[in-house]
C-alpha cells in the first residue's frame, strides 16, 4: 500500500511541485514543541514548551506525559499511564509547563501535546530518556517521534575533549531547535527525525592533522549506532572538520556545519562549491554533469530557477542551480537555507524513507 | 482598453492566489499523507528480535577495504538505515547471484567542507563500517564509486564465523 501511494506520488508528478517555494506554508500558527534540558537528569525538573512561531490562534492546548521503566537489554518493563498534565484554554504566547521533581533514572518519558485551532487539532508525541540511560551499548533518544526505519534518525557524540556535558546536552538541544527547526524546508517536515545523544565519546582530528593523529577516533559502540543516517562527532576545539563514511564532526555550537553535513548523509545532497563532493543522484539531484542537464532542470523548480541559473561550480566540471547562499555552499556558525533542488531532494527522500 | 488590462491583470492575481492556496493546501495534505505512513516511535523498537542487521567492520589499508583477522560482523539493533550516498555496495550470496545493493557515503574519501584546499582526499588507513542485510548467504561484497569498480572482498567465512 505504501508504495502504490509513493508511486502515485511520482507518477503524479507533484513530487517536483514540492520543491517550490510555496513548500514551506503551513497552517498557523506553526507550533514548535520541545522540552528541557533536552537529556536531565532523573532529578531534574523538566519543562515543556509549544512555542508559537508563527501568529494565529489556539483554542485549547492539553499536555499530557507518560513515564516507562526501561532495563539494559533495552525493553519496557513498566509502562506508565497517560497523565494530563496541563490543559489551555484560548492561551496567548507560547505555552510552558514545567514538571518539578524529576521522573527518576531508567525512563523513557513520552509527552503528547493536542493543540486545537480553529482549523484543525495538532498532535506532537516525543519520547526522550533520562540519564543515567541503562540501555548497553545504545544512545539515548532525546526527541525521538517516529518509528526509526521511516524518518531520519541523527546521533550527537561526545568528543573527549569537552569539559562541560551539560554544555554538550544544551547544544544538542540547540541543534535541534535552532537548525532543523528553524530552517525553513526541515522546520516543515519536523516530525521526521529522531534525535539521539550517545553515551560513549568520540575523539575527532583535525583534517590538515590526520597523517599524525590519524583518522576519528569512534565510539566504542560505533557499530551499534549503524541504524542511524548520520551521525555527528561534537566537539569542543577548533578543528577544520571532516567526514567520512556517515560520520562528520563539528565544533558544537556550529548550526550550520551540522545543517550542511546533515545534507550529505540524510538526504545525500552533493557539495555545491567547486572543491567538494560532486555526483548525480538517479532522483532529484542538485549537482548536474553537463550545464544541459542543470539547465533542463531549471524547469522543474517553477518560478524558483530558470535556465540561466545554471553554473559551474569552480572548474570541477560539475553544474548546479542553487544560488551561493545554499546550505550546501556554506558550512560554519550560522546555518542558512536549502535553495529549491535541495529542498526537493529533500521532500523526495523525506517521501521515500517514510514510505518504503 | 486600459480597463480590459486591469481585468486581466486582476483575473491573473487571482488565478495566481488560488493556486497558491491550493497549492499550500496540497502541500499539507502531502505533509499528512507522509505522517500518516510514519509508525509513532515504539520504545522497545531497539529490543525486537526482528529489528536487526549485520555491520562489517574491516580495515582500511592504502585506501582499500580489506578482510583482516580483525575484521567483523555484528548483528546490531534496528534497521538499515536509509540508503545515501555515491558508494554502491552491491551485496552477492556465494554463487554470485546479487541479493540487493545498498548506497552509503565514501568510507575511502575524506571530505572537509571547511578550508579551501585540498577538501577531499583519499582515507590510507583506518576503519570501515559497512551495514549489510541479516542474510547468512552472503558471499561477496562489490564496492563502486559512480561507474568505477574500487574493491571486492568475500566476506563468506565471516558470515560463516558470525553464524556460530
Amino acid at each position: 500500500m505504501k508504495k502504490l501511494i509513493i508511486r502515485k506520488l511520482k507518477l503524479g508528478g507533484f513530487l517536483l511541485m514540492l520543491g517550490t517555494v510555496f513548500i514551506s506554508c503551513e497552517k498557523n500558527p506553526i507550533t514548535l514543541v520541545l522540552h528541557s534540558p533536552i537529556y536531565p537528569s532523573g532529578s531534574q525538573a523538566v519543562t515543556y514548551t509549544a512555542e508559537r512561531v508563527t501568529d494565529g490562534s489556539i483554542t485549547t492546548a492539553k499536555l499530557y506525559e507518560t513515564v516507562n521503566t526501561i532495563n539494559s537489554s533495552g525493553t519496557i518493563t513498566s509502562t506508565g499511564t497517560e497523565t494530563l498534565l496541563k490543559t489551555w484554554n484560548n492561551p496567548s504566547g507560547d505555552l510552558s509547563f514545567t514538571k518539578s521533581g524529576g521522573h527518576g533514572e531508567n525512563k523513557l518519558v513520552n509527552y503528547r501535546w493536542a493543540i486545537t485551532t480553529p482549523e484543525q487539532t495538532k498532535t506532537f508525541r516525543v519520547t526522550y530518556a533520562t540519564r543515567p540511560y541503562p540501555v548497553t551499548d545504545m544512545p539515548a533518544p532525546v526527541y525521538a517521534q517516529g518509528d526509526p526505519d521511516d524518518v531520519f534518525d541523527l546521533v550527537f557524540i561526545p568528543d573527549t575533549d569537552i569539559t562541560s556535558l551539560t554544555t554538550f546536552y544544551n547544544h544538542c538541544r540547540g541543534m535541534i531547535r535552532e537548525s532543523f527547526f528553524d530552517e525553513p524546508h526541515t522546520q516543515f517536515w519536523r516530525r521526521q527525525y529522531n534525535f539521539y545523544i550517545n553515551t560513549q565519546r568520540g575523539h575527532a582530528t583535525d583534517y590538515d592533522r590526520r597523517h599524525i593523529d590519524g583518522p576519528h577516533q569512534l565510539p566504542s559502540n560505533n557499530a551499534n549506532l549503524s541504524f542511524a543516517e548520520g551521525r555527528a562527532l561534537l566537539h569542543q576545539n577548533n578543528l577544520r572538520d571532516w567526514a567520512s563514511g556517515g560520520v562528520f564532526s563539528s565544533e558544537m555550537q556550529n548550526r550550520g556545519t551540522v545543517m550542511h553535513e546533515a545534507g550529505h548523509g540524510l538526504y545525500g545532497l552533493a557539495d555545491e562549491y567547486g572543491g567538494g563532493t560532486h555526483w548525480e543522484a538517479d532522483d532529484f539531484p542538485n549537482n548536474w554533469s553537463t550545464l544541459a542537464g542543470a539547465q533542463a532542470a531549471a524547469n522543474d523548480y517553477g518560478n524558483c530557477k530558470d535556465a540561466s541559473d545554471a553554473t559551474e561550480m569552480g572548474s570541477s566540471g560539475w553544474y548546479h542551480l542553487c544560488g551561493s547562499d545554499c546550505q550546501m555552499v556554506t558550512t560554519g556558525l550560522t546555518h542558512t537555507e536549502y535553495d529549491c533542488p535541495c529542498k526537493s531532494r529533500i521532500t523526495y527522500v523525506i517521501f521515500d524513507n517514510a514510505a518504503n | 482598453m486600459k480597463t480590459l488590462n486591469k481585468i486581466l491583470f486582476i483575473l491573473a492575481c487571482l488565478l495566481l492566489t488560488i493556486s497558491a492556496k491550493a497549492q499550500q493546501e496540497s502541500d499539507q495534505q502531502k505533509r499528512e499523507r507522509v505522517e500518516k505512513n510514519t509508525e509513532p516511535f515504539n520504545p522497545n523498537y531497539f529490543s525486537i528480535a526482528e529489528n536487526s542487521f549485520y555491520v562489517l567492520e574491516a580495515t582500511i589499508e592504502d585506501n582499500k577495504i580489506v578482510i583482516d583477522s580483525t575484521a567483523t560482523i555484528a548483528v546490531v539493533p534496528g534497521k538499515m538505515p536509509y540508503p545515501n550516498g555515491n558508494f554502491k555496495v552491491a551485496i552477492l550470496d556465494r554463487n554470485g547471484e546479487k541479493i540487493s545493493e545498498y548506497l552509503m557515503q565514501d568510507p575511502l574519501i575524506a571530505r572537509s567542507c571547511e578550508g579551501e584546499n585540498d577538501n577531499v582526499t583519499p582515507v590510507d588507513k583506518g576503519r570501515v563500517y559497512i551495514s549489510l542485510p541479516k542474510n547468512t548467504n552472503i558471499g561477496t561484497l562489490i564496492f563502486s564509486r559512480g561507474k568505477e569498480r574500487v574493491g571486492t572482498v568475500d566476506i563468506s567465512n565471516l558470515i560463516v564465523r558470525t553464524r556460530q
